[in-house]
């Protein structure tokens, strides 16, 4: 990985860490230069992704041996599918994640279920 | 009553029977997700993370989410920096640093759209969110990303 890649990937993971932690925790991992920094970088970045959204990508950055799991044009028939690991739980594939029925995220079947 | 009226009365009322035990069994059944914001958010994004990973980005989601409409429960920053990191560093070879921006651009991107969404599941059945997870936070088996 480049010095630029290094850098990138520690700003963002404080970035990640910014997302999901309080916003004292923020002040402590990020100094106000950094932020900067990695600001005007990333946000370049993240207006191209924004964009690119809302329309087809040239090119998506996918995981190695990445097979696609529908056909194209045909997303919805993948995302609606759904399995019960055991009665009272459902899980979606496309999204990775699982539901109590009736109620919420169950997060130890979407660990159980997914992988981690 | 002919034997039509009757076949056709019959039939009606085994209609009307079927789609009201069909609504019930999807009103019991049915979760708090909100498909149709999920289905917009992902169908651009998949094969960006692998199974592994989109899981870890939700549950990183869930347990933000979680940490900021419930009582009693806190992000633990550690836990949440060591699995982004592994997220984000697993890349797919010979990125140059444009793709690799890119990338972790999307993915940032993704996590804070999924805690939007959970943040918006759970504010609308807060009781419910909350319950389960103190529940999951109690539960010693589980790993979760709060303290």
């Amino acid at each position: 990985m480049t010095h630029l890649g290094k850098f990138m990937l520690a700003g963002l993971a404080a970035a990640a860490l910014a997302l999901a932690a309080a916003p004292a925790a923020q002040a402590k991992t990020m100094g106000p230069t950094a932020a900067a920094i990695v600001g005007g970088v990333a946000g370049v970045a993240v207006g191209a992704a924004i964009a690119d959204a809302a329309k087809p990508k040239k090119k998506k950055i996918v995981y190695e041996g990445y097979a696609p799991p529908y056909a194209p044009g045909q997303y919805d028939p993948y995302f609606n599918q759904a399995y019960s690991p055991v009665a009272g739980v459902v899980c979606y594939p496309a999204q990775r994640a699982c539901y109590n029925n009736g109620g919420t995220v169950n997060g130890t079947w979407t660990r159980r279920a997914f992988g981690y | 009553m002919s034997m039509i009226s009757i076949l056709r009365r019959g039939a009606a009322a085994a209609l009307v029977l079927g789609l009201a035990a069909s609504a019930a069994q999807a009103d019991a059944a049915d979760d708090f997700r909100i498909d149709d914001a999920w289905k917009a958010a992902l169908q651009d994004t998949d094969g960006i993370l692998n199974d592994k990973q989109m899981a870890v980005v939700n549950s990183i989601a869930y347990a933000a989410s979680a940490a900021l409409l419930c009582d009693g429960i806190d992000i633990d920053p550690e836990k949440v920096a060591v699995a982004t990191t592994a997220v984000l560093a697993e890349t797919p070879p010979d990125l140059t640093d444009e793709e690799q921006l890119e990338r972790y651009t999307n993915i940032m991107l993704m996590m804070g759209t999924a805690k939007g969404i959970l943040l918006a599941e759970g504010a609308l059945h807060k009781e419910a969110f909350c319950a389960t997870a103190n529940t999951e936070k109690a539960d010693a088996q589980a790993t979760t990303f709060w303290k």
